[in-house]
């Protein structure tokens, strides 16, 4: 596994897509989500709990529309997430791309349908920046903790949003 | 260790009959209320309707040795095709959970006399007569319910067991809920279903929480305690972390105790250091799922979209207590339950998050969930509920989203119901033992009434009244089973009243017939079981051991001599000179002799020190006794050591220091110095004087140091040459 310095802002880009467009209202828009590395790094996808900001790493989008919130995660429910497993570690190469929604997608991107007819600008923010490896493991059947918590530690800390896609609805 | 003889086996709890099914089965028609019609056709008059009393709820047996709880689910609002049982031992004043079976879509015959269930029961034990038998007369709605008759069987048909189940209730099982509020939040009340668009199926009802569960079948009982807490208790910046959450259910919940009980707590509380609108906080301890929390200002508010928010967080975060996972959850149970459709996404259960509601077809989310939600559980859902296994359901049992464990856990059960006038309490004899430090116990038997109870004294885990289960760090659950074991025919009747309000026994237990118990640094947890006189089952609380990591390379080295197996075996004897544990005796030399200074070293000088203090017989190959006499220069030398160690709290623990003392003063009076001896029993009371022990323990130790005294003058006074020598 590579050793990481802890805190590269630079290290990964995240970046939004939809394919051809305009969308009719009414319906979710097809957003996908890849984390292009640019250096060496190890990351996780999201993990049960990311989107709500109830545990690290904390993936979470948001929908704009005429300059409001239109869509973002609602608060959390409760912290009884599941584990965290050595297997939700990846390593990425430096170009290589990853979309952290291939295990468990994001709910706000899949289930908003904009119900009017514009311009809707879509943001994802990851974030790693916990204050203790801890915030990263799971409440629920969380077992060899020294294990994944050693890998947490290699997983660079950064708070990166990716540009606005915009999406265009009619 | 006396466990239950097999409930599915021998002795009826009720007279044994027959149970005759005559008639073949007639129409049935149940209607969505859970009412079953009968068209009963009357001689030359026309149709009459008979509304029949329905089977479904819990029915409990009583009995000397063994009772169970029945619960039918075969009829009524969404019945899910199960039988599920209970069984609990009966033995003097307590009564034990013993284990659980459910009959999984069992054979319904409905006749027009009774109806016969019938299908083979998974069990939590291994069952003679797997086989399960339940029939109950039929009863019109103007007759009272009719009792269960539960029968067991072998496979091959030989009966078994048969019980006579009264009927107790319509719901499954009744949980007591108290509700407690922070100052300044409103608890919610209910909400009318039909306030917003709901799915077509479902009828618009005014919901409580308790009604949610009614629903399910579930009795939800409020609890006539309500306190209000004031905010000082979520410290100064006004939000709970579980921590404090915790601390206020043990201070608040009225029915809190760390044992299993159908009872839970809920705390309507301001807002949670991390921002949810709810929690099952209970889940770090030995005793979960007791305690769950809404967190007002994240869920407030009057309008019905709020209100509606508000019971399903309510019942949700219940429904946790109750050991239910998230939707999406389930296959992290233990064992792993299967996930509902699109990887329990697609689930409409209270144990779904709205927003991450994705159905396998159309549109998801909130809107659509609450579009589509009736407001309920998931079937899968309502078999945990009703018919889950004693321990994976009620609270304070089975961790959350755990099971089992190697030994039958249930045998160390506390009681459900406990009259024997008995409490057993069990502590370490320290905050942390380090890595390789024999560990040692100390068990404390005293009544909790006030007239006093007689029992047998054995106290010891070496005897068979006392049992001690170690829980590892791994999560293994082993019983410590003592190296020897002695039998003891006599009754060694105790008196525990006022005068004598407790006996007290220290126990090694690192070392046992299965080797070392506590080879590994970490948390274990530990509790005992003894049997008194009149067959009752004291269990004490979970005391929790901690093993601290080795910091130096002398810790480690000593650790390693302290925890070979011949060690071990010299630690539970307390030494001996068997040329089988030769290597054991070199491991405790080298101990001494090169980490005398190492704070484990006392230990090693204990074990040489008393084995020295006394002869040795050993019998040889060739049949020749060989009487190896006390070295009591070599002990003295080593218990000495040990006493002034741990006088100052740096050795060994008081029982054993007791002991230790006084064999100290035996080989003093055996090497012919009597002032001396007399002069370490005086020295024993003092040091036992300055640690400022309970009065009643001293006086103990004062009455047995004038014994002591008393023998060693007599001893020396009928053998002064031999002592001398």
């Amino acid at each position: 596994m590579p050793r990481t310095d802890t805190h590269r802002a630079d290290a990964l880009r995240v970046e939004l897509t939809a394919p051809g467009g305009p969308y009719p209202a009414g319906k979710p828009v097809p957003v996908s989500v890849s984390l292009v590395a640019v250096a060496e790094l190890l990351v996780t996808g999201v993990l049960d709990g990311s989107e709500d900001g109830s545990r690290y790493p904390r993936y979470l989008p948001s929908v704009s529309f005429e300059g409001r919130v239109a869509a973002a995660p609602p608060v959390p429910e409760d912290p009884l997430t599941g584990p965290l497993l050595a297997s939700d570690f990846v390593r990425l190469a430096p170009g290589e791309a990853f979309d952290p929604c291939a295990a468990r997608t994001l709910a706000t991107f899949e289930t908003f349908a904009p119900d009017r007819p514009g311009s809707y600008a879509y943001t994802l923010t990851l974030d790693t920046e916990s204050e203790a490896p801890e915030q990263w493991l799971g409440r629920l059947g969380q077992t060899g903790a020294a294990e994944v918590l050693a890998l947490v530690r290699r997983v660079p800390r950064l708070r990166v949003t990716s540009p606005s896609l915009i999406v265009e609805v009619h | 260790m006396s466990a239950p003889s097999d409930p599915t086996l021998g002795t009826s709890a009720s007279p044994p009959g027959v149970v005759v099914l005559g008639h073949p089965l007639r129409e049935e028609d149940v209607r969505p209320d859970g009412r079953v019609l009968e068209q009963r056709p009357e001689a030359g008059g026309p149709r009459q309707e008979v509304q029949w009393q329905l089977t479904r709820g819990r029915y409990g047996s009583a009995g000397q040795d063994c009772r169970i709880e029945l619960r039918v689910d075969v009829d009524g609002a969404r019945p899910q095709h199960r039988v599920s049982a209970d069984f609990f031992s009966v033995s003097g004043s307590t009564t034990s959970y013993f284990g659980s079976v459910i009959v999984h879509l069992p054979a319904v015959t409905v006749t027009a006399e009774e109806v016969v269930i019938e299908g083979t029961g998974n069990f939590t034990f291994t069952a003679g007569a797997p086989v399960v038998r339940v029939s109950i007369p039929r009863r019109t709605a103007l007759q009272p319910q009719a009792d269960a008759t539960v029968r067991f069987s072998a496979a091959s048909g030989e009966p078994g067991a048969a019980y006579t189940c009264a009927f107790v209730s319509p719901y499954f099982r009744s949980v007591l809920l108290e509700q407690d509020s922070v100052t300044g939040t409103v608890p919610f009340v209910s909400y009318d279903t039909g306030a917003l668009p709901q799915p077509p199926g479902s009828r618009a009802r005014e919901l409580t929480v308790v009604r949610a569960y009614a629903e399910a079948g579930i009795e939800l009982q409020m609890s006539g305690v309500s306190d209000v807490i004031d905010t000082a208790g979520s410290g100064a910046d006004l939000l709970w972390d579980d921590a404090e959450l915790h601390n206020a259910m043990v201070r608040h919940f009225s029915a809190h105790h760390n044992v299993p009980q159908w009872k839970v707590w809920m705390l309507v509380a301001s807002a949670h250091t991390g921002g949810y609108r709810g929690i099952m906080f209970d889940y770090g301890d030995a005793c979960q799922r007791q305690g769950a929390a809404v967190f007002y200002n994240a869920v407030k508010g009057d309008g019905p979209q709020a209100l509606r928010a508000q019971l399903r967080t309510y019942v949700h975060e219940i429904g946790h207590a109750f050991n239910l996972l998230h939707s999406w959850q389930k296959h992290l149970a233990v064992p792993p339950q299967p996930l509902g459709p699109n990887g329990g996404l697609a689930d409409l259960s209270w144990m779904n998050y709205v927003q991450n509601y994705r159905p396998v077809s159309g549109a998801g989310g909130e809107a659509a969930y609450w579009a589509a939600f009736p407001f309920q559980f998931t079937d899968s859902e309502l078999v945990h509920l009703r018919h889950g296994h004693y321990r994976d359901v009620i609270m304070g049992a089975n961790p959350f989203g755990t099971g089992g464990a190697e030994i039958a856990p249930e045998l160390f059960d506390e009681p459900v119901e406990d009259r024997s006038g008995l409490a057993l309490g069990l502590r370490a004899t320290k905050e942390a033992f380090a890595f390789g430090e024999p560990v040692v116990v100390e068990l404390k038997l005293c009544t909790t009434d006030l007239r006093g109870r007689s029992t047998h004294g054995h106290l010891h885990p070496d005897t068979d009244f006392t049992h001690i289960a170690i829980t590892q760090p791994s999560g293994r659950t082993v019983l410590y089973r003592p190296m020897l074991r002695h039998c003891v025919d006599e009754t060694a009747m105790i008196r525990l009243d006022g005068e004598n309000p407790a006996i007290y026994r220290s126990a090694y237990i690192g070392h046992g017939s299965d080797g070392h118990y506590f080879q590994q640094p970490g948390e274990y947890r530990v509790r005992a079981q003894y049997l008194a006189s009149d067959g009752s089952r004291v269990v004490s609380p979970v005391c929790v051991i901690r093993v601290r990591y080795p910091v130096t390379q002398d810790d480690q080295q000593v650790a390693e001599l302290l925890l070979g197996e011949e060690s071990g075996k010299l630690l539970s004897l307390l030494g001996s000179d068997s040329p089988c544990l030769a290597s054991g005796n070199d491991a405790l030399r080298e101990v001494i002799e090169r980490y005398g200074e190492h704070p484990l070293a006392v230990y090693a000088r204990m074990a040489q020190g008393i084995n020295a203090e006394r002869e040795f017989k050993d019998l040889t190959a060739d049949k020749e006794l060989k009487i190896r006499q006390p070295d009591t220069k070599e002990s003295i030398q080593q218990l000495t050591m040990v006493a002034d160690a741990s006088a100052k709290g740096a050795g060994v623990d008081n029982i054993t220091l007791n002991m230790v003392m006084r064999r100290l003063a035996r080989a003093q009076a055996r090497q012919g110095d009597l002032e001396q001896a007399t002069g370490t029993i005086d020295r024993m009371v003092h040091t036992f004087e300055a640690k400022h022990l309970r009065p009643s323990v001293l006086d103990q130790i004062r009455q047995q140091a004038e014994r002591a005294k008393a023998v060693l003058a007599a001893e020396a006074g009928e053998r002064p040459a031999e002592r001398k020598r």
